[in-house]
C-alpha cells in the first residue's frame, strides 16, 4: 500500500468513526436472508445474530427474513418480518433514546416498554404510531395503508394525509389509508400475523425438531399434538 | 558459630525490635527475624500480596493477614502460605477498592507467643494502603470467588437484553447481549463475561452501553452466563447472573454431564537455619454441570496437616441448581453481616434460597475442630506442682491439671431477608455458637508427655507419660487428684447474637441508607451449664426463699432493699438451655442498667454495653459520592463468627470523593471521631481525630499518574493522676504523608514504567513538655523511600527493579533518660522473566538485598530461580529454587571496631541461611 493510500485509508477510518452513527439496539435473532444497510449511499451487508445497530441503520429482510432486534435503553423490542424495509433512528440521551423507525413497508411487531419522557414512534408512508408502552403488529404497504392490531395497551394511529388520529387499544385493529381515512374495528384472529420468535420455542402441544445437513441446511419437523 | 550469630541477631533484636514487636501472650519470649515492607499504594481491583521474609532462624508455625476495606467494620482472614523463604498472604483483588484498605499480620510462633505487624495495637492501627482507581483499560481479576458467597458490592443496574432467563436456544442462535447504557459509573474495561464459569470476554463486543457476545458454538445444555463489572472507583458491581438452553437438533432431552478441573501437585523442601521443613501438597477443582445443577469442588491436602492444630486440608464443594438454590458443603467462608460472621471459614453446611423477593440463608458447622493435645511436652497436660499437699495417712497428693486442647465450637446461623422491589431490604439474623465440653477428652494419646519438677515431693523429677505418672504416684503411695473437668487450659464458651439490618435507596437508587442493630450474649465459662431457679436464688443471697438478692436479719426479717425479684416469675435458665446457656458467667448479666434507666431512658437502651449499630448513608452521583456513618459497639458485643470486630468503641466518619476532569482528578476528603467512651464508667477516654485528604491525578493510559494522600490523627486520653513511671496520658499527633508517582515511558520500543513512593509517618508527643525527664514516647518515626521499575523489552521478556530505603526512628532508653534510636533499612532487587518456544517455556529469575544500618548491622542476599514448562497441552510442570545468605558479624565492642578498622576491615562471614527447592505438576481437564 502507498503512501497516499495509507493516508485515505487512515482518514476514512477517522471520518468513519467520528462520524459513525450512536450505537442504539442489537439483533438478537436472525432467520433467512436480512441485511443492514450502512453508509451514504447505502451498502447492505447479511446481518448476523449480534450485529450492534447504531442510529440510522437500515434493515430489509427478503421473502424467508425475520430478525429482532432490541434497544438498549430499555429492552424494547422490534420483530422485523419478512419482505420489510426500515431505518432504525435514536437520539441519545444520558439515561435514553428517543426512537423513531422509518418503515418503507412491510411487517413488524413492536413490543415497547413504558416509555418514560422518551418517545417511541413508527412512522410509515402513510401514518405516524406514537407508542408509550404496549405490543402490536404493524403492517405497512405504501400502495394501500397501514394495519395496526392492538395486543396490549394502546397506540395513537396518525394518518400522514388528513392529521386525523385514533388510539388503538388491544383486542382492536387501526387502519390507516393512504386516502387519509383511519378507522378501528375488531381484530379477526385470523389476521394477526405468526411470530416466528415465538414459535421458535416449543409450546406445550407443539414439539420442533431441527436437523441439520452436512451443509449446514436445516430442516424442521413440526409435531402438534394435544 | 551459629550459636554466636543467633546470639548477636538475637540480642540487636530483643534490643532494638522486640519491644516494638512483640504481641506476647505468654511468658515466652521469641524473637522476631521477619522482615515485612508495608505495601503503600496498589491499584483497585489487583491482588496485593502480603510478604514478610525470614531473615533469621524463627519459623512461625502459622500466619494470618486481617484485612478490612475503607468501608468495612470487621477484618476478614486470609491464611498465608510459607514459600521460598516467605510468608505470603494474597488479599483478592476484588476486596481492593478505593480510597483505601487496611491490613494487618500476625504470625503464631508457637502455642503462646505470636507475632504482629505492625508492632504496636495492631487492630487499632493497621497497616494502611493508598488504593487508587484503576485507569480505564480493560484488566480484571479472576473473580471467580465473588460466586462462592455475599460480597458486598454495588448495585450494577445491567439489563439483560438476550437470551432471557431460561430460555430455549438453537445454538446458532445464541446471542448474549447486555445493556450498561446509562449505568452510572461503570468502568467498561473492567466489564467480565463468564460462561459457565470460562471467561469469553475477548470474544464480546463491548462499548456504547452494549455487551454483545455471539460465543463459539456451545454445547448442548444448560448454560449460565455471569457480568461482572466494576464502577470507576474499582468497586465490585452486583453481577448478574442467568442461565438459558441450548439445543442442537430441537429438544435435547437427555441430560449431559459437562466437566473440567485442576488437579496439581506441589512439593518443597526449605532450609531455615538447619529445621528442615518438607511439605507436600494436593490440590484440586473439579466444576460439573448437568442441566440446571452445577457443582464446584475444591480440595487441598498437605502434609502440614495434623492432629495437634486446626486443620490445615480444605475440602469444599458448591452446588447451584438454578438460580434459587445453593448449598454449600465442607469448608466454606460465608459472609452473612459484618456483625454475625463475615469470612470466617465454616466447616459444614450452608443453604441459600434465593428468590426475587425473598432470601434465607442456613449456615451449621464448626468454627473449630476439637485438638486434645499440641503435641509436645505439658502441652496435654500439667503438673500443678506447686499444689502438691500431704495427705492424711502419709504420701502426698499431686494435682494433674489439662492444657493444650481446644473445643469443638459449633456454629449455626440463620438469616432471612426481605426484598421489596429492590428498593428496600430487610434482614433479621441470628447466630448461635459455643463450645461443645465433652469433645475434649480427660485422657489423651499415651505419648503425651509433661514434666515433673522438684515440687512434687516423693516423686523423682522428669518427664512422664500419664500411665508412668500413675505408676510413680502409686509406688510414692501418693494420690493422683485429676479432674475430669473445669481444666485450666481454657473454659467452654456460649455465644448468641440477634440482630438486624435494613438498606433503602432514594434519588434514583443514587443514595443508600442503611441501618443495622444487633445485640449479643456471651458466656465465657459453660462448665457447669444452666444455672437452676435455686441456684438463681442463691446466688446474691443465701436464702433459699424463692426471691433473689433478699437479705434477713436474725429474726427473719427483711433488711434492707425490699425489691425483690420472685424466681418462679423469670424463664427458668434450664429451659432455654440449649439457645443459651445463663449462668453468673454470661455477659451481660442485665442487658442494661435498670437504674439509669429511669434518669435517661434513650441513652441506656443506646449504650447498652453488649449492642452494636451503625446508620450509615452512602451517596453515589456521577463523579460525586460521599459517605456519612455513625457507629457504636459496645465493650462488651462478641460474635464468635467475626472475632476481629472492634468493640468498646463509637465512631463518627464523613467522607467525599469527587471525580472531576472526566474522572482524570480524583480528590478524597474524609473526617474520622472515635472514642471508647460508650460507658459512664468511662472516665478517661481515648479520643481520636482522622483528617485525610488525597489527590489523585490519572491523565490516561501511558502518561503519569500522582497520588498525594495526607493523613492527620490526632489522639487525646485525659487522666489526672498518675504515677512517674506509669504516665498513661495521650495527647498526640501522627502525620501521614504519602506522595506516589507513576511514570510510563518508552525507549528503543522497551516500554517500561517507573514507579517512585515517598512516605513519612511523624509522631509528635503534645505533651511532651509536662512529661517526666525519664518518660518514652513509644511512637516510631518512619521515612520510606522506594523505586520500581518495570521494563517490557520484547513480549517475552520483562524485568523489574526495585529499591527502597525505610528509616525507622524509635524511642530508646539511656539509663533512665529517654532516647531516640535510629535505623536504616534498604533493599535493591532485580526480577527477569523470559518466555521462549512459543511462550511454552518460562523462566524466572530474581535476586535482592536487604540491609540495615545504624546501630543494627544486617545484610541478606535473596536469590530465587525458577521454570515453567508446558509438557502437553494440559499439563505444566514448575520447578524453582531459592536461597538466602546473610552476613554473620562476629561481635564487637565500640572500642574494637575503631581501632580495628583498618587492620582487620572484613569482621563478617556470609553464611547460608535458608535454601529451598520447590516443584509442583499441574493438570487441567
Amino acid at each position: 500500500m502507498c503512501a497516499k493510500n495509507k493516508w485515505i485509508f487512515f482518514l476514512t477510518l477517522v471520518v468513519g468513526v467520528i462520524f459513525a452513527g450512536d450505537k442504539i439496539a442489537v439483533a438478537t435473532k436472525v432467520f433467512g436472508k436480512a441485511e443492514v444497510g450502512r453508509n451514504n449511499p447505502v451498502v447492505y451487508s447479511m446481518i448476523k445474530p449480534g450485529t450492534i445497530l447504531s442510529d440510522g441503520d437500515r434493515i430489509r429482510t427478503g421473502s424467508t427474513g425475520f430478525v429482532t432486534v432490541i434497544f438498549i435503553d430499555d429492552k424494547s423490542a422490534l420483530k422485523i418480518k419478512e419482505n420489510t424495509e426500515l431505518e432504525i433512528t435514536g437520539i441519545l440521551s444520558a439515561t435514553k433514546i428517543n426512537k423513531q423507525i422509518n418503515m418503507d413497508v412491510g411487517t413488524l411487531r413492536a413490543t415497547v416498554e413504558k416509555q418514560k419522557n422518551t418517545e417511541f414512534v413508527i412512522r410509515t408512508p402513510t401514518s405516524v404510531a406514537s407508542v408509550k408502552g404496549t405490543d402490536f403488529w404493524l403492517i405497512s404497504d405504501p400502495f394501500t395503508g397501514d394495519q395496526l392490531i392492538g395486543l396490549e395497551g394502546a397506540v395513537n394511529l396518525l394518518n400522514l394525509l388528513t392529521g386525523v388520529s385514533i388510539d388503538v387499544l388491544a383486542g382492536y385493529t387501526g387502519n390507516s389509508t393512504i386516502d387519509g381515512a383511519v378507522n378501528d374495528s375488531e381484530t379477526d384472529e385470523a389476521t394477526i400475523p405468526d411470530d416466528p420468535d415465538e414459535a421458535e420455542v416449543e409450546s406445550g402441544s407443539e414439539l420442533r425438531i431441527y436437523l441439520e445437513g452436512p451443509d449446514g441446511t436445516q430442516k424442521v419437523i413440526l409435531i402438534q399434538y394435544q | 558459630m551459629n550459636a554466636q550469630i543467633t546470639g548477636f541477631i538475637g540480642r540487636i533484636i530483643t534490643r532494638y525490635i522486640l519491644p516494638f514487636s512483640m504481641l506476647s501472650t505468654g511468658g515466652a519470649t521469641s524473637v522476631d527475624e521477619l522482615y515485612h515492607k508495608p505495601i503503600q499504594t496498589h491499584t483497585a481491583g489487583e491482588n496485593i500480596i502480603i510478604t514478610l521474609s525470614t531473615i533469621g532462624n524463627v519459623l512461625p508455625i502459622e500466619g494470618t493477614v486481617y484485612y478490612r476495606t475503607s468501608t468495612q467494620h470487621h477484618f476478614q482472614e486470609i491464611p498465608m502460605r510459607f514459600q521460598n523463604a516467605e510468608w505470603k498472604g494474597i488479599i483478592p483483588g476484588e476486596q481492593v477498592v478505593a480510597p483505601s484498605l487496611e491490613y494487618l499480620v500476625i504470625l503464631r510462633m508457637n502455642d503462646t507467643d505470636v507475632i504482629a505487624f505492625p508492632r504496636e495495637n495492631p487492630f487499632d492501627t493497621p497497616y494502611r494502603i493508598i488504593i487508587t482507581p484503576k485507569e480505564r483499560v480493560r484488566q480484571f481479576p479472576n473473580r471467580g470467588k465473588t460466586l462462592s458467597y455475599f460480597d458486598e458490592t454495588v448495585e450494577s443496574n445491567m439489563m439483560i437484553l438476550s437470551p432471557e432467563q431460561g430460555e430455549t436456544l438453537h445454538r446458532d442462535q445464541v446471542v448474549i447481549a447486555v445493556s450498561f447504557f446509562g449505568v452510572m459509573e461503570l468502568n467498561p474495561g473492567s466489564i467480565q463475561i463468564v460462561i459457565d464459569e470460562k471467561d469469553f470476554t475477548d470474544q464480546a463486543e463491548i462499548g456504547s452501553g452494549l455487551i454483545s457476545l455471539v460465543p463459539k458454538k456451545l454445547k448442548p445444555g444448560n448454560h449460565i452466563i455471569t457480568v461482572f463489572a466494576q464502577n470507576i472507583h474499582g468497586m465490585e458491581m452486583t453481577p448478574i447472573k442467568w442461565n438459558f438452553n441450548v439445543v442442537k437438533y430441537g429438544l435435547d432431552i437427555t441430560d449431559k454431564f459437562v466437566y473440567d478441573g485442576s488437579l496439581s501437585s506441589y512439593l518443597s523442601t526449605e532450609k531455615v537455619a538447619g529445621n528442615v521443613l518438607n511439605i507436600s501438597e494436593v490440590t484440586g477443582k473439579i466444576n460439573g454441570s448437568l442441566n440446571w445443577i452445577n457443582t464446584v469442588s475444591n480440595f487441598r491436602m498437605t502434609t502440614r496437616e495434623t492432629p495437634y492444630q486446626q486443620s490445615y486440608n480444605r475440602v469444599s464443594s458448591t452446588i447451584k441448581m438454578g438460580e434459587y438454590l445453593t448449598v454449600f458443603a465442607g469448608d466454606f467462608y460465608p459472609h452473612l453481616s459484618s456483625y454475625l460472621i463475615a469470612g470466617r471459614r465454616i466447616r459444614g453446611l450452608g443453604v441459600s434460597l434465593s428468590f426475587p423477593w425473598l432470601k434465607l440463608d442456613i449456615i451449621t458447622g464448626e468454627l473449630n475442630r476439637a485438638v486434645q493435645w499440641r503435641g509436645d511436652v505439658n502441652q496435654g497436660y500439667t503438673l500443678n506442682s506447686m499444689l502438691t499437699e500431704v495427705k492424711e495417712g502419709g504420701g502426698y497428693t499431686y494435682f494433674l491439671d489439662r492444657t493444650g486442647y481446644t473445643f469443638t465450637r459449633r456454629i449455626d446461623t440463620y438469616r432471612l431477608s426481605l426484598n421489596y422491589k429492590s428498593t428496600f431490604h430487610f434482614g433479621l439474623y441470628f447466630l448461635k455458637s459455643a463450645d461443645e465440653p465433652s469433645s475434649v477428652s480427660q485422657r489423651i494419646p499415651s505419648e503425651a508427655t509433661f514434666t515433673v519438677d522438684t515440687l512434687a515431693t516423693g516423686i523423682t523429677p522428669g518427664d512422664y507419660t500419664f500411665s508412668g505418672f500413675q505408676t510413680a504416684v502409686s509406688t510414692a503411695n501418693g494420690t493422683l487428684n485429676f479432674p475430669s473437668s473445669k481444666w485450666s487450659g481454657g473454659n467452654p464458651e456460649d455465644n448468641l447474637v440477634i440482630g438486624f439490618d435494613t438498606k433503602t435507596y432514594f434519588d434514583q437508587r443514587q443514595i443508600s441508607a442503611e441501618f443495622s442493630w444487633n445485640i449479643s450474649l456471651y458466656n465465657r465459662n459453660i462448665w457447669d451449664g444452666a444455672m437452676s431457679r435455686t441456684e438463681m436464688d442463691t446466688t446474691l443471697d443465701d436464702s433459699l426463699d424463692g426471691f433473689i438478692g433478699v437479705q434477713y436479719d436474725e429474726h427473719g426479717l427483711i433488711t434492707g432493699d425490699p425489691s425483690m425479684i420472685d424466681t418462679t416469675l423469670i424463664l427458668n435458665p434450664l429451659v432455654y438451655e440449649g439457645i443459651f446457656t445463663i449462668n453468673p458467667y454470661m455477659t451481660p448479666l442485665i442487658p442494661f442498667d435498670f437504674t439509669s434507666y429511669e434518669k435517661h431512658p434513650i441513652a441506656t437502651i443506646v449504650n447498652m454495653p453488649s449492642t452494636a449499630f451503625h446508620l450509615r448513608l452512602n451517596g453515589r452521583y456521577p463523579g460525586n459520592s460521599f459517605h456519612v456513618e455513625y457507629r457504636q459497639v459496645g465493650p462488651e458485643y462478641v460474635s464468635f463468627g467475626n472475632p476481629y470486630f472492634t468493640s468498646n468503641i463509637r465512631e463518627f466518619t464523613i467522607g467525599n470523593q469527587l471525580a472531576i476532569l472526566d474522572h482524570k482528578l480524583i480528590i478524597n476528603l474524609g473526617y474520622k471521631y472515635q472514642d471508647n467512651k460508650i460507658l459512664l464508667s468511662e472516665v478517661s477516654p481515648l479520643r481520636t481525630y482522622t483528617f485525610t485528604s488525597g489527590v489523585t491525578l490519572m491523565p490516561g493510559p501511558n502518561v503519569p499518574s500522582f497520588t498525594l494522600n495526607v493523613q492527620s490523627i490526632n489522639r487525646e486520653k485525659d487522666i489526672d493522676d498518675f504515677d512517674d513511671g506509669m504516665d498513661m496520658r495521650e495527647q498526640s499527633r501522627t502525620s501521614n504523608a504519602l506522595f506516589s508517582v507513576n511514570l510510563p515511558f518508552e525507549i528503543a520500543r522497551t516500554k517500561n514504567t517507573l514507579t517512585i513512593n515517598y512516605n513519612t509517618v511523624n509522631n509528635t508527643d503534645l505533651l511532651s513538655e509536662r512529661r517526666h525527664p525519664g518518660y518514652i514516647f513509644p511512637k516510631t518515626e518512619t521515612k520510606t523511600i522506594s523505586v520500581n521499575i518495570t521494563n517490557r523489552i520484547t513480549p517475552t521478556l520483562r524485568t523489574i527493579f526495585n529499591a527502597f530505603q525505610t528509616e525507622i526512628v524509635f524511642p530508646t532508653a539511656i539509663g533512665v533518660v529517654a532516647a531516640i534510636d535510629n535505623v536504616k533499612w534498604r533493599s535493591m532487587g532485580f526480577g527477569i522473566h523470559y518466555a521462549m518456544f512459543n511462550n511454552k517455556i518460562r523462566f524466572m529469575g530474581n535476586c535482592s538485598t536487604l540491609s540495615s544500618s545504624g546501630s543494627t548491622g544486617l545484610k541478606f542476599f535473596n536469590g530465587k530461580m525458577g521454570c515453567e514448562v508446558d509438557i502437553w497441552k494440559n499439563v505444566r510442570l514448575r520447578f524453582a529454587g531459592n536461597l538466602q545468605l546473610n552476613e554473620n558479624h562476629l561481635e564487637k565492642t565500640d572500642e574494637d571496631e575503631t581501632e580495628n578498622k583498618l587492620e582487620n576491615p572484613s569482621t563478617s562471614t556470609w553464611e547460608m541461611n535458608t535454601s529451598g527447592l520447590q516443584l509442583s505438576i499441574n493438570y487441567t481437564f
